[in-house]
């Protein structure tokens, strides 16, 4: 285990390093104050954190976590109700199908109509836009659950409620763990948007504010903040994968070895 | 103990199998032979409760089967260990279920790793254990059941020659150990000679022929010329009504 977290850490060190190195020739490069010099940045980032970006930044991942969390919690129940239960299935995955291409965020107004200018908007934003990949991809992880593992679970004589412990859930918690990947990065790209509206708080609307006042340094720091964000959310879920996903991890391992 | 009459399956408009009729005594082993898609497997599950026949009567212990039944154990040929679960864990979920209290468990699953020799993989999963290691995981889960009914697969069909014989003699020492009734499903001929006590060969979803092997349980069995004898009889009762063999 600790082995797979120190792991992490090697490649969060390396992974950082080669952003700067990037940043700082591309300052050189440039020479315009659209980018400015990373180490200022970072001093500006360190000075605004405790007053000013935190508590956006806290705003912001309020909002993630409430769509993220109403994402999943609905959208797995969803998918392995349709993916169990095939009557289901024919009812349910047209109207799935029909509403996924559909560009849910333009109709952020229509949102903020209904369910006001708050955070309340915000979040079923997100979740509108998070949900269906999740469904989709609970449903099809199990669907591809051999049959076979089926039958031994059965003959094993679990019912359904331990079907669901010792071989659904196992079995599509990696897949939940990349669609988590996926929302965190959707969700942060929709947030900034939608956090452009009425509200004086989140990063999004830190960033943008900054923008507005031709303050590039600042808002390159909530850039940082947003990315720290983020960052952070996908470190999370990289241990949370570590933890319930191990099999797969020494699958991976022993790949990368032969 | 394994008294069926008459079983007729269909997968859709397809017959798998056809008004199929045999008995297994108690604490006998049995060998299912035959080609590809006879529907072996597919009387396995039927018998192990999973597939439901069209017609037809099965009992198990006096019992008709209807759905699992508990003291039945099942491998499947691809072994259906769950890779998310160590060794320890695979073995252990079937007593887990059952409502065992975690003490018993322990001791059950301490002594079955013993006797197959596998302790030292407890704590691996299945997917870093080879195929001959993965199937005594599995012969393990089931055995800590403690069956009255072992229902085997292709037990052997993935593994090396070696491995192979060394299973076969596993499964002939197991069997000696813990008396059960053994039922398997093999693509080989000197399997169903070497480890069934009844031959039972199919073709195209019906029973041709079945044989008694008195010379089961001999471990020397291989080096002897009986061996040959009955798998030569077994090779021509399986040819015999092809037109291209
Ligand atoms: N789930 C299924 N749906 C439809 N047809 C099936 C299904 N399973 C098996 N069959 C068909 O039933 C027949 C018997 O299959 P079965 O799996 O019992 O054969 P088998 O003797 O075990 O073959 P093998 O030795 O290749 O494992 C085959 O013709 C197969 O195509
Ligand atoms: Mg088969």
């Amino acid at each position: 285990m600790n082995k797979h977290i120190s792991r992490l850490k090697l490649d969060t060190v390396y992974g950082l390093l080669i952003l700067l190195v990037l940043w700082e020739l591309l300052h050189l490069l440039i020479q315009s104050t659209v980018i400015p010099e990373p180490f200022m940045v970072i001093k500006r980032f360190v000075n605004l954190l405790p007053g000013t970006l935190m508590s956006h930044m806290l705003a912001s991942l309020v909002r993630i976590i409430g769509a993220i969390g109403i994402s999943i919690v609905s959208g797995v129940a969803l998918g392995l109700f349709t993916g169990v239960n095939d009557k289901a299935d024919k009812l349910i995955s047209p109207i799935i199908y029909v509403l996924y291409p559909v560009p849910k965020i333009a109709f952020l107004p229509v949102f903020m109509i209904l369910f006001g200018l708050g955070d309340t908007s915000k979040i079923l934003i997100v979740t509108a836009i998070i949900v269906f990949q999740i469904i989709v991809t609970t449903r099809d992880g199990v669907r591809e659950i051999p049959k076979g593992m089926f039958y031994s679970a059965r003959s094993l004589g679990m019912n359904k409620l331990e079907l669901y412990r010792h071989l659904i859930i196992p079995a599509i918690m990696p897949k939940i763990i990349t669609s988590l990947r996926i929302s965190i990065g959707t969700s942060i790209a929709v947030l900034f948007f939608s956090e452009n509206y009425a509200t004086r708080y989140g990063i999004g609307y830190f960033i943008m504010n900054c923008w507005t006042f031709i303050n590039y340094v600042d808002m390159y720091a909530g850039i940082l903040g947003l990315s720290l964000l983020g960052y952070v959310l996908f470190k999370v879920v990289d241990y949370a994968e570590v933890k319930l996903c191990r099999w797969v991890m020494i699958a991976k391992e022993g790949t990368r070895n032969a | 103990m394994i008294d069926v009459k008459n079983l007729t399956v269909y997968y859709g408009s397809e017959r798998a199998l056809d008004d199929v009729s045999f008995t297994i005594e108690k604490n006998t082993t049995c060998a299912i032979i035959g080609p590809s898609g006879c529907g072996k497997t597919t009387l396995l599950y039927c018998l192990a409760g999973l597939l439901a026949p069209l017609s037809g009567n099965m009992t198990v212990g006096g019992q008709p089967i209807s759905g699992i039944r508990l003291d039945t154990a099942l491998i499947l040929q691809d072994y259906g260990l769950f890779p998310w679960k160590t060794v320890w864990k695979n073995i252990s979920l079937g007593l887990q279920v059952r409502g065992l209290d975690k003490a018993k468990e322990n001791q059950i699953v301490e002594s079955i790793l013993r006797e197959l020799g596998i302790e030292k993989y407890k704590k691996k999963y299945p997917m870093e254990l080879s195929g001959g290691q993965k199937q005594r995981v599995a012969i393990a889960r089931s055995l800590a059941l403690k069956p009255d009914l072992l229902l085997m697969d292709e037990p052997s069909s993935a593994l090396d020659a070696i491995t192979k014989e060394h299973l076969q003699n596993l499964i002939v020492k197991l069997y000696k150990a813990h008396p059960m009734t053994i039922m398997m499903v093999t693509h080989s001929i000197e399997e169903a000679v070497f480890l069934g006590q009844k031959i039972v060969i199919m073709d195209e979803g019906k029973i041709k022929m079945i044989l008694d092997n008195p010379h089961f349980g001999d471990e020397d069995l291989r080096n002897k010329q009986e061996f040959y004898n009955i798998c030569l009889k077994v090779r021509q009762y399986m040819n015999s009504g092809d037109q291209d063999e």
